[in-house]
């Protein structure tokens, strides 16, 4: 595994005690991150909408929904993440604040996902939440920005489709893969995905952690202080050495985006991400590499791991005296197509550790979907200055940059 | 991956019908292959014995069964692998011809494995079975290893195998601060034949009264050994491992005499389904397991006290007939063996077989090859979806085309990526 540089906030702990005001400080919160990266040369604004009613100001003057200038329901932003040496490629984040309502807000992201959380997003004010969509688009060893809506500071639109390749001679991945080929949004392409789970009661609190590795994003959300903590990643896995120069702009890395919530197992297993009905919700997402068929589109992706030494028998690993960290495997699942594709580098699978344990040296942490010491968990980059957890922490968290090799 | 150098003996096809000649040819190809290892300065012959009757003459003046100077039963070769540029360690390979026969020839070995392959009941106590059993050990003290044998070191003239006779040690360590793996598992702390060290098992599989013909290949990377033996040439194999394997980055430079290897050895009869068994034990503190057998040592924790029972793992489903060939890219993968400790104490994930030497398929058949012949598919059965092995191949002959008892021998460089 090659040195990365790691961006980080960390231990945001929302607790506002409503689900409009915690939905807006994930958004604030995230937004922020962005702006971390943004302001480390990683990322960029591309466009944004400060929502419905909101007060005018610049986008760095959006303050907490306590504050002068908050983001009002509907507002957007959409961020380009910047390619770099080893991947020479860029991707895109679109953000949006949104309620169930059918009416402005929800309406001006036109169809977000259905189904969610065991009930209907859509149509039903009561819930809260930050969607998301990942795009990149591409041709040979170049890439474009494939966003269709206006370009604006703070009065951005969508259009419709939402994402266009703009020339006939360009691959385009849009996440969920219910926006690609044979998916149910393919022609206007807006589906999405939740960023952060709905949130529903009114006394739900949120402690998150946004992560990102120059490549991929991580963002989790332990939304009732249950130390089980939702999972999102977006951004790359890294090709199998044999599919080398195979993947997207002809380097390493394929496209990726899983989202989901196990209370059991963190991430699952053997269960495809990625429906073309997009209305799935553990899990969601879908890959992209543009090999052979999936050139036309992404298409709906699985992950596996190293079969029974990620089991309780083996774990901690007796031979080493400590836990072992396993690679999380990635590969394509949606029918005719089936292969195993390449590896994600930023989160590994652990078994038999509690959630936020972290190394001794704070470099990496646990995070689960519940506390159950034998169910399997993953492992992410830490700071390494401070321990995770619930004590002390603002609503911002605290951001961090750091570069490691982590073996 | 590295780029190796593999060493071969490819294609032996023995069609003679008793299981003593079986037997005699399958060890004297075994030896003969061993001697190319010999002559390419990656092994070397330690001691020998020519067997019970055996008319005498030099080891290079062997001949097979029906010639002049046949290696009778009993017959054994002690052979030393020499260290490499990437491992700086030796290890030790005991072979026997022998018969079930509870005479001179099987005592000899002392206590071969018992139960081994069910149908045949072992070769103890069984005249009419043969086999050849194996040993493998390994002593090493910080980077310096040493020659565990504690036997005489003859060249076929004497009693090389038990050295001052029954009841010794077969294999010592020779000082206090040396380490002495010795395989099966069952030769080690707290297995059944721990103290005498005399527990050897079948390499790969009993041969029975009238398993013939017989198709085998014999395939050493620099590091290890790999054999695969078709007994009634239908293109079922049992499989044989033995030598270093890979340890897992995390462990580099903690295996043997520092290297980043630690040592395996594997065995199993033709006919188990998914071949090298996954999840499933091997190298049981009895020694006495038919399916699969051997064990795993590396000197780490609690294995620094010996060989531990081992077991092989892979990805999940993507080795399945759900996702092989894989679709995307019209090709099979190819996937690791990986290894670890099965035994309570050291359980844990360690390494894999050598990656260029094995690795799993699924949905190909036996016999199947990759079309520029760099590598051949061999499995315990013929069930395409059951899990099989890709090995490495010559890049110039076919699987299961040869006709001779002697085989071909190959050498060729390459980097299986």
């Amino acid at each position: 595994m090659a040195t990365k540089t790691y961006y980080a906030k960390l231990n945001c702990l929302s607790n506002p005690v409503n689900k409009e005001n915690i939905a807006n400080e994930q958004y604030k919160n995230i937004c922020d991150f962005m702006s971390y990266l943004t302001g480390s040369g990683v990322a960029d604004l591309v466009s944004w909408n400060s929502g419905s009613g909101a007060v005018s100001g610049s986008f760095d003057t959006r303050t907490y929904w306590d504050g002068a200038r908050p983001f009002g329901l509907g507002s957007h932003s959409v961020w380009r993440m910047k390619a770099n040496a080893g991947r020479p490629w860029d991707w895109y984040l679109y953000l949006q604040l949104v309620s169930g309502s059918a009416t402005v807000a929800a309406q001006t992201f036109n169809q977000p996902i259905v189904n969610y959380n065991q009930a209907n997003f859509v149509g039903s004010s009561q819930y809260r939440g930050v969607l998301v969509q990942t795009a990149t688009c591409f041709s040979g060893a170049t890439s474009f920005n494939p966003w269709n809506g206006t370009i604006s500071d703070g009065n951005s639109t969508a259009a419709n489709p939402r994402w266009v390749p703009g020339a006939l001679d360009r691959t385009m991945y849009v996440f969920p893969r219910s926006n690609d080929l044979g998916g149910s949004h393919t022609t206007s392409r807006n589906n999405s995905v939740a960023a952060t789970t709905a949130q529903i009661s009114v006394t739900n609190q949120a402690l998150s952690h946004y992560i990102y590795d120059g490549d991929s994003l991580y963002t989790c959300s332990d939304w009732n202080f249950s130390r089980g903590a939702d999972m999102r990643y977006y951004g790359t896995f890294d090709l199998n050495p044999s599919l080398s120069g195979s993947g997207i702009g002809g380097g390493t890395k394929g496209f990726i985006m899983y989202t989901g919530y196990s209370a059991t197992n963190t991430f699952f297993t053997d269960t495809v991400f990625g429906d073309t009905g997009g209305t799935a919700f553990d899990p969601q997402g879908g890959i992209g590499v543009p090999i052979g068929i999936m050139v036309s589109g992404s298409r709906g992706g699985i992950l596996q791991t190293i079969s029974n030494f990620i089991g309780t028998t083996y774990e901690p690993n007796q031979a080493l005296g400590k836990f072992d960290e396993f690679p999380v495997y990635v590969g394509v699942s949606e029918t005719p197509h089936f292969g195993f594709l390449g590896t994600i580098d930023m989160f590994r699978g652990i078994i038999g550790a509690q959630t936020y344990t972290t190394t001794q040296d704070l470099s990496r942490f646990v995070l689960g979907g519940n506390t159950t010491v034998s169910d399997r968990k993953i492992t992410l980059p830490w700071t390494g200055s401070f321990a995770p957890g619930y004590v002390g922490s603002p609503r911002e968290g605290y951001t961090y940059t750091w570069t490691k090799d982590y073996g | 991956m590295p780029t190796k150098t593999y060493y071969a003996k490819l294609d032996c096809l023995s069609t003679v019908a008793t299981a003593e000649n079986l037997s005699g040819e399958y060890y004297k190809s075994f030896c003969d292959f061993m001697s190319y290892l010999t002559a390419s300065n990656v092994a070397t012959l330690v001691s020998w014995n020519s067997g019970s009757g055996a008319v005498s003459g030099s080891f290079d003046t062997r001949t097979y069964w029906d010639g002049a100077r046949p290696f009778n039963l009993g017959s054994h070769t002690l052979w030393r692998f020499n260290t490499s540029s990437t491992r700086n360690w030796e290890w030790y390979l005991y072979a026997q011809v022998v018969s079930g026969n509870l005479g001179a020839q099987r005592y000899a070995f002392n206590t071969p494995i018992s139960g081994y392959n069910n149908s045949f009941d072992a070769p103890a106590g069984d005249q009419t079975n043969r086999g050849i059993l194996i040993q493998a050990a390994v002593c090493f003290s910080g980077s310096s290893s040493f020659n565990p044998w504690n036997g005489s070191l003859s060249d076929g003239s004497g009693n090389a195998s038990e050295g001052a006779g029954n009841g010794l040690i077969r294999w010592v360590s020779g000082a206090n601060n040396r380490q002495l793996y010795v395989l099966p598992r069952s030769n080690d702390i707290n297995g059944n034949t721990s103290t005498r060290k005399d527990n050897g098992i079948c390499f790969p599989s009993v041969i029975g009264a009238s398993t013939s013909p017989f198709r085998y290949h014999f395939i050493y990377d620099g590091d290890a050994l790999f054999v695969a033996t078709d007994q009634s040439n239908n293109n079922t194999y049992g499989f044989g491992y033995v030598g270093g394997f890979e340890l897992r980055n995390a462990l580099t430079a903690s295996g043997i005499g520092e290297s980043d290897f630690g040592f395996l050895l594997y065995a199993g009869p033709e006919g188990n389904a998914g071949s090298i068994i996954i999840n499933t034990s091997f190298g049981d503190t009895a020694g006495t397991n038919s399916t699969t057998n051997g064990g795993i040592a590396v000197p780490i924790g609690n294995m620094t006290s010996g060989s531990k029972t081992a077991i092989p793992q892979s990805i999940n489903n993507f080795l399945g007939s759900t996702y092989q060939p894989n679709t995307l890219t019209s090709t099979y993968d190819e996937f690791p063996v990986y290894v670890g400790s099965s035994e309570a104490g050291t359980a844990g994930y360690l390494g894999n077989m050598n990656s260029g030497l094995v690795r799993y398929v699924n949905n190909l058949q036996s016999h199947d090859m990759k079309d520029d012949f760099s590598r051949a598919i061999v499995g315990g059965t013929t069930t395409l979806t059951d899990n099989k092995m890709s090995i490495p191949w010559t890049g110039s002959i076919a699987i299961g085309v040869g006709t001779s008892r002697t085989g071909s021998n190959y050498t060729w460089t390459t980097n299986y990526g």
